[in-house]
């Protein structure tokens, strides 16, 4: 208020004064820079058109775009039935901003392919997902830690994450050899990937209801090689036009049913 | 948050924008003074009117140096070669015709609005053939060289006038619906739209029905119109008024009789959209839609007015009051999401005018209220692009979905103009704002059918909501309006405008540690008639 008082004050002289005073006060050099602004964020022209089919156009990838996600471990979420409600708060569940980047200058560049997007595997960004996407599918070819030197693992064979386009009844199976180190360790396994899409699911979710998602069930068997370790996990994840994937349940180990009630992690996409 | 804006931007710059959608507008059959029932005209005939309007104009400081907004962004552009200069210049023109083509018989006409060359700035179509602008041989036609603003039909029946088509649309003051008339308009209302006006107990009473927008559209097989492939997307408004009103000429009547002139009107208008297509309007739009292209909206929105005037010799007072009300139950755009809950509004805003002769000169105080919305920001001309305002802002969204829903700004129509800078420049309109407004108006010399008259107006202002300014301070600016008019008997009409805005608190930058400091304008205009 200070200033405005002075202003009113300047004010008064200028009009007691001609007007001249503040006519020569702005007679200066230019204060403000060039705004560019930074642009518009990344938009795309991707409107869902509900047509029970999910194209590669329809799950675009906007690199370095922050999407926030509430994430909840260990709870009890009821996956059945096609009305799904994940709205509720969840004890002790808390928000990450996760982002999906380019290969780039990550430490692990030089292992893949330069077209390579490189995405968060947990909330805690200890590990990432290396993937390809082409506009038959989205795969999987790595994982790494974010720590240097530390974990790196390759699929010998690409692993189908979605194939496109999406559509209900669509199923598949991917098995691959797993090589490379993890946790700094010599590793030398195989992982089969299951996937199948069964139906479209409304979701509502804390601010937002979607009301065709796709539910995609995936089950992973890891065969880390060493004598009878055989991890088997259910994955359901939700997967909407132009959002991608909106939630995500993760079974604990070894669990077999695939509408599991009970989750070793909750993904949720929040505003 | 920016993802909040991409799922809900366009769909709350509807909310917000609705203040000028909902709008009565009577005043092109009824204030022209055509609702008269003329006499046999056997053969028809042509009316032109118009003008020829050139303007040029310096601006000077309109960044007011109070460096960048949060979002990176200048009050105004800045010049882009030399970061140290201030001033920017222009000029542009218009060419206005405005026709009316009587036919044979009586009452029965068509009247089309056609401005060539509108708003275009002088040079800004080059002649690019030889490749670059220094070379340009001269100027090309524009993409729009013509635009067609109004075409309508018009009937006087023995109970009154029937109209068809789009039509012009100004109410009152022009606070909130504004055809924009003014010398020095830049914009204006159209509404397609079929109105019966009929004249009972010395009052105007009028129905009009608005197809505000028509939704989805394909090609017939023909591909020579187009068809509506979903009723339930349509946009319409009905709109029900009544005024008492006085022509121009018989106010002036009046006062020379020394009668005192009370005029007044209402309007009450209700618009409304059940669903939505956002296909056809959203970046490009298919050729064919698809049922899963259809979201629910349930829009609804209401605008009362309320318009007073008193005059007689020597004196006028004039107000305008609206309240404007709406609601989105659905304000997603994208098929498939939907939010839980409606984006709501609630808008108030008032005008003040009044003129009072003394001796040779005219004396006078206006104000006005605009509400505000506590949302940093005014809203003035949010971009669903930019996403909610960030404290700081000069602009944005006013409503951040799900978080905040209301939209409670009320913003004044653009071409009812209160100052040069501060509002028309700067902010872009009054929203959000309190101002007052001393003016006065005397002439210098009268001789020779010529007059040189002088005008000048003071504008004080303040922001309702201080949260939505930069700095956070109610304070925005007073500014000092002189000018020359020269007003010739062959109708040249020429005005020297001179314009210093001292801005205030509001504008301060206190993160950059800068002040806000004064912005200048000068523009001459030149105007035609004919």
């Amino acid at each position: 208020m200070g200033s405005t008082a002075m202003r009113f004050q300047a004010l008064a002289i200028s009009l007691v004064l001609p007007l001249v005073a503040q006519t020569l006060a702005a007679c200066s050099d230019n204060r403000t820079p060039f705004g560019p602004d930074g642009g518009p964020p990344p938009t795309s022209d991707c409107l869902p058109d509900l047509d029970d089919q999910l194209t590669r156009a329809e799950m675009p990838t906007f690199l370095g775009t922050v999407v926030s996600y509430l994430v909840a471990q260990n709870t009890t979420v009821d996956t059945s039935g096609s009305d799904l409600d994940l709205s509720a708060q969840v004890a002790g569940e808390r928000k990450y901003a996760l982002e999906a980047s380019a290969l780039g200058e990550q430490w692990f560049a030089a292992e893949f392919p330069a077209s390579s997007i490189v995405v968060p595997l947990d909330f805690e960004g200890q590990a990432v997902g290396i993937l390809q996407s082409s506009d038959e599918a989205i795969r999987l070819v790595g994982i790494a830690s974010t720590q240097e030197d530390y974990t790196l693992l390759h699929y010998q064979t690409p692993i189908d994450l979605y194939r496109f386009p999406l559509t209900v009844g669509q199923s598949f199976v991917t098995e691959s050899a797993v090589v490379g180190q993890f946790e700094a360790v010599p590793y030398n396994g195989s992982d089969r990937y299951a996937v199948e899409v069964t139906s479209i699911d409304s979701v509502a979710l804390p601010h937002l209801r979607f009301t065709h998602s796709f539910r995609v069930h995936t089950e992973v068997t890891s065969d880390s090689g060493a004598a009878g370790l055989v991890i088997k996990r259910q994955q359901l994840s939700l997967v909407s036009e132009c959002f991608g994937e909106i939630a995500r349940v993760v079974s604990q180990d070894d669990e077999s049913e695939a509408n599991f009630s009970d989750a070793a992690e909750l993904w949720r996409f929040s505003l | 948050m920016k993802t909040r804006a991409l799922i809900a931007g366009l769909g709350l710059c509807a909310l917000a924008s609705h203040a000028h959608a909902d709008r009565a507008g009577f005043t092109e059959s009824i204030a022209s003074g055509d609702m008269t029932f003329a006499g046999a005209n056997e053969e028809g005939s042509v009316e032109i009117t118009g003008y020829f309007r050139g303007r040029g104009e310096t601006l000077y400081n309109f960044d007011l140096d109070r460096g960048l907004t949060p979002s990176g962004k200048a009050l105004f552009p800045v010049p882009l070669g030399d970061p140290s200069a201030q001033a920017l210049h222009g000029a542009n023109m218009r060419l206005r015709t405005d026709l009316r083509l009587r036919g044979p018989g009586t009452g029965v006409s068509a009247v089309v609005r056609a401005d060539l060359l509108d708003n275009l700035s002088l040079g800004s179509t080059p002649n690019l053939r030889d490749g670059t602008p220094g070379a340009s041989a001269g100027q090309d036609s524009p993409l729009q060289a013509l635009r067609i603003k109004r075409a309508y039909g018009e009937a006087v029946l023995p109970i009154g006038v029937l109209t068809i088509g789009r039509q012009g649309s100004q109410w009152g003051l022009g606070m909130v619906a504004n055809g924009g008339d003014c010398e020095d308009c830049d914009g204006g209302d159209a509404a397609d739209r079929i109105a019966f006006v009929t004249p009972l107990f010395d009052h105007l009473f009028a129905l009009a029905y608005d197809i505000s927008a028509s939704g989805a559209q394909q090609s017939d097989r023909s591909s020579s119109r187009l068809i509506d492939v979903e009723p339930s997307d349509e946009v319409s408004s009905v709109t029900v008024a009544f005024m008492r009103y006085h022509t121009p000429m018989a106010r002036e009547r009046r006062a020379r009789g020394g009668r005192t002139n009370i005029e007044y009107g209402a309007y009450l208008s209700h618009r409304s959209q059940d669903k939505d297509i956002p296909a056809s309007y959203l970046g490009s739009a298919p050729s064919m839609f698809v049922p899963g292209d259809v979201v629910a909206r349930g829009y609804s929105a209401t605008a009362s007015d309320l318009w007073f005037r008193l005059g007689g010799a020597g004196y006028r007072i004039e107000l305008e009051a609206a309240y404007l009300t709406a609601s989105i139950e659905q304000s997603s755009l994208l098929p498939g999401v939907e939010f839980y809950d409606p984006a709501t509004s609630d808008q108030f805003g008032a005008a003040l005018e009044s003129d009072f002769d003394v001796a040779s000169a005219t004396l006078g105080l206006n104000a006005g209220f605009a509400s505000g919305d506590p949302s940093p920001g005014f809203g003035a001309f949010p971009s669903a692009a930019d996403g909610p305002a960030q404290p700081g802002d000069l602009d944005g969204l006013q409503a951040d979905l799900p978080f905040d829903t209301r939209v409670d700004n009320f913003r004044f129509h653009s071409d009812y103009r209160v100052d040069q800078i501060l509002f028309r420049e700067i902010i872009g309109t009054v929203t959000d704002a309190i101002y007052l407004r001393p003016h006065v108006r005397f002439p210098i010399a009268d001789a020779g059918g010529a007059k040189l008259i002088f005008q000048g107006a003071a504008i004080a202002s303040w922001a309702v909501e201080a949260a939505s300014t930069p700095s956070g301070e109610r304070a925005l600016g007073v500014e000092v309006d002189p000018s020359l008019r020269y007003e010739s008997r062959d109708g040249l009409v020429a005005s020297l405008e001179y314009a210093l805005l001292l801005p205030l608190g509001a504008f301060d930058n206190p993160q950059a540690g800068l002040d806000a400091r004064s912005a200048q304008l000068a523009r001459l205009q030149l105007l035609f008639p004919f």
